[in-house]
């Protein structure tokens, strides 16, 4: 990968006010989109488009026409009205500055891609060994999602998951008529799968169509943590978000949510991956065996119809012949998963040979050795691992809660030395906000003279030893500090508590420092107790491009995970405004204060440090949608491959592929 | 013999025993449980009320006592429980995965054996010749190349200049499509087979140098006897029978490889399943799985011991 371009290409993916004005556009929300921004008009883009896919349609002759598969037709057209919406938007913008112009130039392209997209085939993949359960809104394990996200649907789903652009899902339309209130207007014509494992459960309503009842009974039972049975269930990942709807409505084929304030993150969270619509019916006939993972327990309204799931053995999807976003996507007959390799050896001749049809390592050297062999069949993409990496200081509890020892742990954590150590120079550094939300992230290039995240890392020790000399640190005797045993236990990162324990030692030229590991049954209970111990390790997952809940959690007076006791008004005001905030470079100048704010205090204890990217590589023949030739998708993106992943068996890397064996209808 | 039988089966229920104690603790010590295994990177985001929960589904949250306790009198009675992982029964995961094992087995002891023995007999034939240096020369390569090296090797060979398909996806079964099942086991055999060969070949040389300076031997040549009729009737055959006793230890051998092999080729045997289900925490199988090593090595060593007690008195007299 060449780096410089990658860090040069991360420093300006800050996502500017119109390229939110033309995602939504493009998305065609309408004036929900419209109100989120603040202004803005789509009649004339429609008007625009129509009128230059009249133009092409002249063009296009019969006889092509006739030649092609109806879904080849369909896609041309989608394709001719993405070009002409890029044209249209072209010609509206013409005072846009040279970072816009070369965003359009890039969304062009990706209407060019659009006109190669093929039909057909099957995608083999490696699938993950364990499963915690079939529902996912209750769990927080995203291989769940691999399966799930393909054959349920949400609300609405990310058209680009690392910016948040929206596009309808189960709702076709959303509009925001005030502060408050969200309005989905369902689309018509959506049903639950009629064939598969699922669809012959004897609890499941096979065929049925969606209905508003089915949208208020998932919101419900999550807000609400109740089971069917009337039992509360401590484990609905996302009661939290689903808490700030006060009230629903039902009006003909839309759900009105009233919410408990204005939140302008809201509409955000109905394309989380983990909110997935469940049938009321099956998944709450099925609730008490909610762990034991199998086909017949799964059924939704997605493009696929899960036929196999057994975990650890192979996972099976075919396309759902009723999909609403048929004859336009899905683009691939069906998935096979198949059961984890736990050798690298097995995995690379299962790749080599074209058994599957991607492959990724723990290890970045193994892909980049094979992707070195094959340069001429495969190509390679980096993805961010949304659990951000961080140093945990008790800032709640004496010693610690002296600032100035915590800003010396964070000014002292070399971060970019980790990357280099744990993660062979595959990451980047975050700040409160992780790059991975970008729109909201401080820029790399701003973070380098930043301290605690200076390149200069000298000028960081230097004053992280004057406040640790000030504050007493050398009094404080022997400290021990933790890092999770899961982390440990991969072989590549297994020297961790001895680099955290000598990174400190160093920086402050002692040996109090001493690197130990405990199990994260016994962290996460201490953490969220408010009683815990120094500690390095994961901090939960980043499931939305919008940082402004996230921040609230952490830093804001009595937020659900404000484990540091962070108390201050003006981060409380600051970012509760952020949060009502509909004009994004108003709310991202409010986030960004608040980050400078926070960081100069050590980040109160909660140091984020860096997410990690490791690489993927594929064969030519199995395209996906990406970024650039070398990123990926920064976040969850299953929903998005679902419709747009499609494979090109004329490519000549597919020559010696051999047809996979999916489980049928 | 009756004794000597009896008391060779109390020691290997001991054995038994220890083994299958000593997996039970083993899994609990490592850090995690399948409760934390089975959210992977997201334990972080999980609420310890969540991980509770589940450990207690699960039975974890007992005290390690009243486990063992259970644990054990389950096994007696040989309910091996529920795979925490796939929900089966762990008896069809064994079902399951046993076959495999068998197959690759059964090719790595032909290998082992076949070549073994050829190469053993004409090492000692040749003794201090050229083919005896080299067969030696072999032998100890044999002996110092770890198997999941040999095998990556050859592997790396396969895919270099595609020689064969490995079918690590559609694991079939010999009787099911042989032509694919052997190139898929065709690497790991030979492997295992050629680890499993060092030893056993530099045992039979030796025995044989030692036959051939026997007084029947030469007995056996002054009576005019064709060299092919001394060596394999009257030589290889007296020679042999140290061999078996090792035999037992070489089947160990070749059980510990099929683990490393298994999970190289992606082969789901017994082997594979002791390292998924210990990366998962799978507590049922694992316990089981290294339960019916356990049983099958001290089984084949006993059945060793048993027939060497009847070949040669001396051993079941002491």
């Amino acid at each position: 990968m060449s780096e410089r371009s990658y860090w040069q290409r991360m420093n300006r993916k800050r996502m500017s006010r119109r390229g939110i004005l033309r995602a939504s556009a493009r998305a065609g929300v309408g004036a929900a989109g419209l109100a989120l921004v603040g202004c803005g008009d789509d009649d004339d883009d429609g008007q625009a488009v129509t009128q230059v896919q009249q133009q092409q349609q002249q063009t296009t002759s019969q006889a092509q026409q006739q030649a092609m598969q109806p879904q080849q037709q369909q896609a041309m057209q989608q394709q001719t009205q993405q070009q002409a919406d890029a044209q249209a938007m072209q010609q509206q913008t013409q005072e846009q500055t040279a970072e816009d112009q070369a965003e359009q130039q890039a969304m062009q392209q990706q209407a060019m891609v659009a006109s190669t997209k093929k039909y057909g085939g099957w995608i083999v993949e490696q699938s993950a060994n364990v499963y915690e359960t079939y529902d996912a809104q209750r769990t927080v394990a995203s291989p769940v999602l691999q399966v799930l996200a393909r054959v349920q649907s949400k609300i609405l789903r990310f058209a680009n998951p690392d910016t948040g652009d929206l596009v309808g899902d189960l709702a076709e339309t959303w509009e925001l008529p005030d502060s408050t209130t969200v309005v989905l207007n369902l689309r018509d014509g959506v049903s639950w799968h009629a064939e598969g494992p699922g669809a012959n459960h004897p609890a499941a309503a096979a065929g049925r169509a969606l209905t508003t009842e089915d949208i208020v009974w998932n919101i419900d039972r999550q807000r609400n943590k109740l089971l069917t049975s009337g039992e509360e269930a401590g484990n609905f990942g996302r009661s939290a978000y689903w808490g700030g709807v006060a009230s629903i409505d039902q009006v003909d084929n839309s759900v009105s949510l009233n919410l408990v304030e204005p939140d302008a993150t809201f509409v955000q969270g109905f394309a989380n991956e983990f909110n997935l619509i469940n049938q009321p019916e099956l998944v709450g006939g099925t609730e008490d065996q909610y762990t034991e993972v199998d086909a017949s327990k799964v059924i939704g309204t997605g493009p696929n119809i899960l036929t196999r799931w057994d975990p650890g053995e192979g996972i099976s999807a075919v396309q759902n012949p009723n999909f609403y976003g048929l004859p336009d996507k899905p683009h691939l007959d069906g998935w096979v998963w198949v059961q984890t390799f736990q050798d690298p050896n097995a995995y690379r001749i299962a790749f080599e040979q074209k058994q599957v049809d991607s492959m990724t390592d723990p290890d970045p050297n193994t892909i980049l050795a094979i992707h070195d062999d094959l340069i001429d069949e495969t190509y390679l993409t980096y993805q961010g691992v949304a659990n951000t990496v961080a140093i945990f200081t008790p800032s709640n509890k004496a010693p610690w809660n002296d600032l100035r020892l915590t800003r010396a742990i964070d000014l002292a954590t070399n971060r970019r030395q980790l990357i280099q150590q744990l993660h062979n120079g595959l990451g980047k550094v975050s700040g409160p906000v992780s790059w991975m939300q970008e729109a909201w992230a401080i820029p790399q290039g701003d973070l380098e003279t930043t301290p605690g995240y200076r390149v200069d890392k000298d000028a960081d020790i230097e004053e992280a030893r004057a406040l640790w000399n000030a504050a007493g640190g050398p009094e404080l005797g022997q400290i021990d500090w933790v890092t999770s045993e899961l982390w440990a236990s991969r072989a590549a990162w297994s020297a961790t508590p001895g680099i955290i324990a000598e990174m400190f030692n160093q920086a402050f030229d002692t040996d109090q420092f001493n690197g130990i590991t405990k199990p994260y049954l016994e962290i996460i209970p201490s953490w969220i107790a408010k009683d815990f111990d120094p500690f390095f390790s994961w901090i939960p997952n980043i499931e939305i491009p919008d940082a402004r809940a996230d921040m609230i959690g952490a830093f804001t007076t009595g937020a659900g995970s404000n484990y540091w006791d962070v108390s201050d008004p003006y981060i409380d005001e600051t970012l509760v405004a952020a949060k009502q905030e509909l004009d994004y470079e108003t709310a991202y100048q409010m986030v960004r204060e608040v980050q400078e704010y926070v960081m100069e205090r050590g980040q109160f204890g909660r140091s984020i440090c860096y997410n990690y990217i490791y690489p993927w590589i594929g064969y030519n023949y199995n395209k996906i949608e990406k970024k650039t030739d070398e990123e990926g998708w920064n976040f969850l993106a299953v929903s998005l491959q679902a419709m747009e992943h499609y494979l090109d068996l004329d490519d000549p890397s597919a020559a010696t592929r051999e047809a996979p064996s999916p489980v049928p209808l | 013999m009756q004794a000597y039988i009896i008391r060779r089966v109390i020691g290997a229920v001991f054995v038994v025993f220890l083994v299958g104690t000593f997996s039970f603790f083993a899994i609990r010590v490592l850090p995690g449980d399948f409760a934390t295994a089975s959210l992977g990177l997201d334990a972080g985001s999980a609420s310890a009320e969540n991980i509770q929960q589940r450990r207690a589904d699960l039975g974890l949250d007992k005290p390690i006592g009243e486990q063992y306790a259970v644990w054990l009198w389950d096994t007696v009675r040989l309910d091996l429980g529920d795979s925490f992982l796939t929900q089966n029964t762990v008896w069809y995961e064994i079902g399951r995965s046993l076959p495999y094992s068998i197959e690759l087995g059964v090719l790595i002891m032909i290998v082992g054996f076949t070549v073994a023995i050829p190469v053993g007999l004409l090492s000692a034939i040749f003794q201090d010749k050229l083919a005896d240096y080299t067969l030696r020369g072999l032998a100890i390569l044999a002996l110092a190349a770890p198997v999941f090296w040999t095998a990556a090797i050859a592997s790396l060979v396969v895919l270099q200049w595609d020689l064969f398909l490995i079918d690590v996806i559609g694991q079939p079964h010999l009787w099911e499509d042989p032509e694919r099942a052997i190139t898929w086991y065709l690497i790991p055999m030979f492997a295992g087979g050629f680890a499993g060969t060092a030893t056993t070949m530099r045992l039979l040389r030796s025995q044989m140098l030692e036959v051939l300076r026997q007084d029947y031997v030469r007995t056996a040549r002054a009576k005019g006897l064709r060299e092919s009729v001394v060596i394999i009737r009257h030589a290889l055959r007296n020679a042999l029978l140290p061999v078996l006793t090792v035999m037992g230890v070489t089947i160990a051998t070749i059980i510990g490889s099929q683990v490393i092999l298994e999970n190289m080729f992606n082969i789901p045997g017994i082997g594979n399943k002791v390292l998924t289900s210990l990366f998962a925490r799978d507590n049922p199988v694992f316990q089981s799985v290294v339960l019916i090593i356990a049983v099958f090595t001290v089984l084949t060593n006993l059945v060793v011991d048993i027939l060497y007690g009847v070949i040669d008195p001396r051993i079941r007299l002491s």
